[in-house]
């Protein structure tokens, strides 16, 4: 009788496991599918993305060439002037994207948003003296560190460094 | 259970992966980056920086900016004399000969460096994963000796973990391409890093990996074909324009930042542009440079770094005491080998066998460090392997066209569901045609079964919803039922093997749908929009019988030629264009006739797919059904 019960029982919970698993399998082979259709829409949203940043872009191309065109007629100033305009139109779509220029000079140097890529004696030690190549935030974080040549004051060097 | 990372600790750059469920995935540090620079700084104020943040600020402090601290680590006083050159950073001899780095007056063992770049990796990833990462795998060249690899543990210790095992990085790399599964063979993996060179020959296979031989050249790497072509670049220069550019530390910047793009975009492109403007200017103006650099030339000025790669590949192979023919696989490691000249030469080399390079070479070594730490930690074996849809399967729909439900690659057990509908007025029945392939045309693809859905209530065309379902199990088992929604009455049909297909017919499938790709896209494109038509043609026509005598006069007449316009045209092979222009004109006549959309396209034969997403199914329901 005992036996009857373990053996019904265990029949009933074999049962059981069978659809646990299966659906276990299902959960993962969904999971899977997921995954897969997740890297097929990054690639395309990532496409899309691009699109929608070199769209912006191509307005400033456009007014290069024309700039470019002119070389006949134009006086250097008249030049001068178109590409100042282009200058602050590139700035324009830079800033439809949240990015804007880096503040450096006479700012001490911080590795998180510079680069120093040599140094010149000057004071006070560590005030960035040059920008070499400018810096781009885009909101808070660093598009491009700036390329900076930072201030030494010689013969102190010993005094620099400390753990 | 906490996730266990592997990690690759380089000469120059780290990486760290992690296993993914089933696969290894590279893990980006708080910089976004997805490999980090291996230096460490300390700076005046007594804080410690790692990674790209380190290296900017490395000509200010060059005392204290500590890098390839792994070309010293667990080494003697007596083996580094000719590494101390190479560094700016001083090299001092500490107690029982070890090696010390001297920085401000303070000692530092080089597994201390070494654990900050670790510390820095691991507290990236435990943000990035959002959890602590307390276990790891870390990879040391093949030719570490026990001290080199005793020393990178305790590096790992430093930093706070649990080191499950420390691993040959081309062990790591075999790992990747999960050769350590298949069966016995011999591998070559050549390794051509920022500044390091390494080849080695293993045995793999079975769950077995043995390193049969390695050399290398410890002062070989990417950054020697920078200076190549930096070289070139301010010789050419001087030449014609009498400036030095090397001596301008920004203008040498410039150069070495479009230098390596420049080889960088060799690897793809058979020429490039080097274009600086504003480079530097003298009494006459600004000069600018620029100039064109093609592959061929960017070979010929490398060709001597090409051939020290040479010496140490046949080193190993004697060492191995093998022939370049009896190398199984080659596995490219390291961002030099990009480089078609490097490839070309391993592929020599090697017996003529193509390298693999399939995965990111920069990252091969922590994607196999991860999936050793997997196998450790019993992730790799216990994974539940399911199997994919080798081929797409779906339903023969009208106009003779297959609409897939289920796509190739699926993983199972999986189950999709569409609701079509029938393509006469008053059928009373659909045949299910169970198609497997990647053909647009039913033709083209495999039948794996059909059945018949009967008992259908007469009805327009269009209007009955017939549920489809597939429905495959883990073992490659194919459900498909039909069910009439109205009725309730239901079909199916069960096929087994659907999976069980020989690879090389499956490799055929494939082909062909790629030949005919273009061929089949244009008949599906017609077939679709002459369905099109004639849906359009029989929403006209049935509006107009709704409307009775309540149409405009001039507007039937209109609409009925436009009707036997578009029948006639559907009964001959008419150009794609005329077909467009009557599906236009069609178009504007239903909704000047404010003709309700019905639920399913119409055409002939087959079952139908009912018109667009299931939403619209439903919308009908209520407006219409009712």
């Amino acid at each position: 009788m005992r036996d009857q019960r373990t053996c019904d029982d265990l029949r009933s919970h074999e049962g059981e496991t069978a659809t646990m698993e299966e659906r276990w399998k299902r959960a993962a082979a969904d999971l899977a599918n997921y995954r897969k259709r997740a890297e097929r829409e990054l690639v395309q949203q990532r496409q899309r993305e691009r699109e929608a940043v070199l769209r912006d872009w191509l307005p400033v191309v456009d007014n290069l060439e024309r700039a470019l065109m002119n070389r006949d007629t134009a006086t250097l100033e008249s030049l001068l002037e178109g590409v100042q305009a282009v200058y602050r139109q590139t700035h324009q779509v830079l800033g439809h994207f949240g990015v804007r220029r880096m503040q450096t000079l006479d700012t001490p140097f911080d590795p998180e948003q510079h680069e120093a890529i040599a140094c010149a004696p000057g004071r006070p030690e560590g005030i960035i003296l040059d920008e070499v190549n400018p810096g781009y935030l885009m909101d808070e974080t660093v598009l491009r560190p700036a390329q900076v040549i930072v201030a030494i004051t010689p013969k102190a060097e010993e005094r620099r460094y400390g753990i | 259970m906490s996730k266990t990372v592997g990690i690759d600790l380089g000469t120059t750059n780290s990486a760290i992966a992690f296993m993914e469920g089933d696969r290894p995935a590279i893990i980006v540090n708080a910089e976004g980056g997805r490999t980090t620079p291996s230096v460490v700084a300390f700076t005046s104020d007594g804080e410690r920086l790692v990674g790209q943040i380190a290296k900017r600020q490395a000509v200010l402090h060059p005392k204290s900016t500590i890098y390839s601290a792994k070309r010293f680590i667990g080494r003697q006083w007596n083996e580094v004399q000719q590494e101390v050159q190479t560094v700016p950073y001083a090299i001092v001899k500490g107690q029982n000969d070890a090696v010390r780095i001297d920085v401000s007056g303070k000692q530092l063992a080089p597994e201390e460096v070494s654990a900050h770049v670790l510390r820095k990796l691991v507290d990236d990833a435990s943000k990035y994963l959002g959890e602590k990462i307390t276990e790891a795998v870390i990879t040391v060249p093949a030719y570490f000796n026990d001290a080199q690899r005793q020393a990178t543990k305790d590096a790992g210790t430093i930093a706070g973990l649990n080191v499950l095992r420390i691993i040959n990085e081309p062990t790591a790399a075999a790992l990747a391409y999960g050769m350590d599964t298949q069966k016995s063979q011999t591998v070559m993996v050549f390794d051509l890093g920022g500044g390091t060179f390494d080849v080695s020959i293993l045995d793999v296979g079975e769950g077995v990996c043995e390193v049969r031989s390695t050399s290398g050249d410890t002062h070989l790497g990417g950054d020697d074909f920078d200076k190549c072509v930096v070289d070139w670049l301010a010789d050419g220069f001087k030449r014609d324009q009498g400036i030095e550019l090397r001596s301008d530390p920004q203008a040498l910047q410039r150069l070495y930042e479009a230098s390596e793009k420049a080889k960088c975009e060799l690897s793809s492109a058979t020429q490039t542009q080097i274009n600086l403007p504003f480079i530097t200017a003298d009494a006459s103006g600004p000069k600018h440079l620029n100039v064109t650099l093609t592959r061929a030339g960017f070979e010929a000025m490398v060709q001597d770094l090409v051939d020290r790669c040479m010496a140490p590949v046949k080193q190993a192979l004697d060492d191995a005491k093998l022939s370049a023919n009896e190398i199984d696989e080659v596995i490219l490691v390291g961002g030099s080998t990009r480089m078609p000249a490097i490839q070309a030469l391993v592929k020599k080399l090697a017996g003529g066998k193509a390298p693999n390079m399939t995965v990111n070479p920069d990252e091969v070594v922590a994607m196999g460090a991860a999936v050793q730490a997997g196998i450790i930690k019993g992730d790799v074996t216990d994974v539940l392997l399911l199997d994919v849809t080798p081929l797409s399967l779906g339903v023969e729909t009208m106009g003779g066209v297959m609409t897939k439900l289920i796509e190739r690659n699926t993983t199972i057990p999986a189950r999709r569901m569409e609701t079509f509908s029938t393509a006469e007025d008053s059928q009373t029945a659909v045949d299910v045609v169970v198609l497997q392939g990647e053909r647009e045309m039913a033709q083209d693809n495999r039948t794996l079964g059909r059945f018949r859905l009967e008992g259908i209530r007469q009805a327009p065309r269009g209007m009955p919803q017939i549920e489809v379902t597939f429905d495959i199990d883990a073992n490659g088992i194919l459900n498909v039922s039909a069910k009439d929604k109205d009725t309730g009455k239901e079909q199916n049909i069960t096929i087994s093997g659907s999976t069980s297909l020989e690879q090389s017919e499956i490799d055929r499938m494939i082909r062909e749908a790629e030949t005919h790709a273009a061929d089949d896209k244009t008949r599906r494109e017609t077939i679709d929009l002459r369905n099109q038509v004639d849906s359009l043609a029989y929403r006209v026509e049935r509006a107009l019988s709704e409307m009775g005598d309540s149409a405009p006069l001039h507007e039937k007449a209109r609409a009925e030629q436009m009707v036997a316009d578009a029948r006639a045209a559907l009964k001959n092979d008419v150009t794609m264009d005329r077909l467009r222009s009557l599906a236009s004109d069609l178009e504007q006549m239903v909704h000047s006739l404010g003709a309700a959309e019905p639920v399913g396209a119409t055409a002939s034969g087959g079952a139908n797919r009912a018109g667009g997403a299931p939403d619209d199914v439903v919308d009908v329901e209520y407006t219409e059904k009712n």
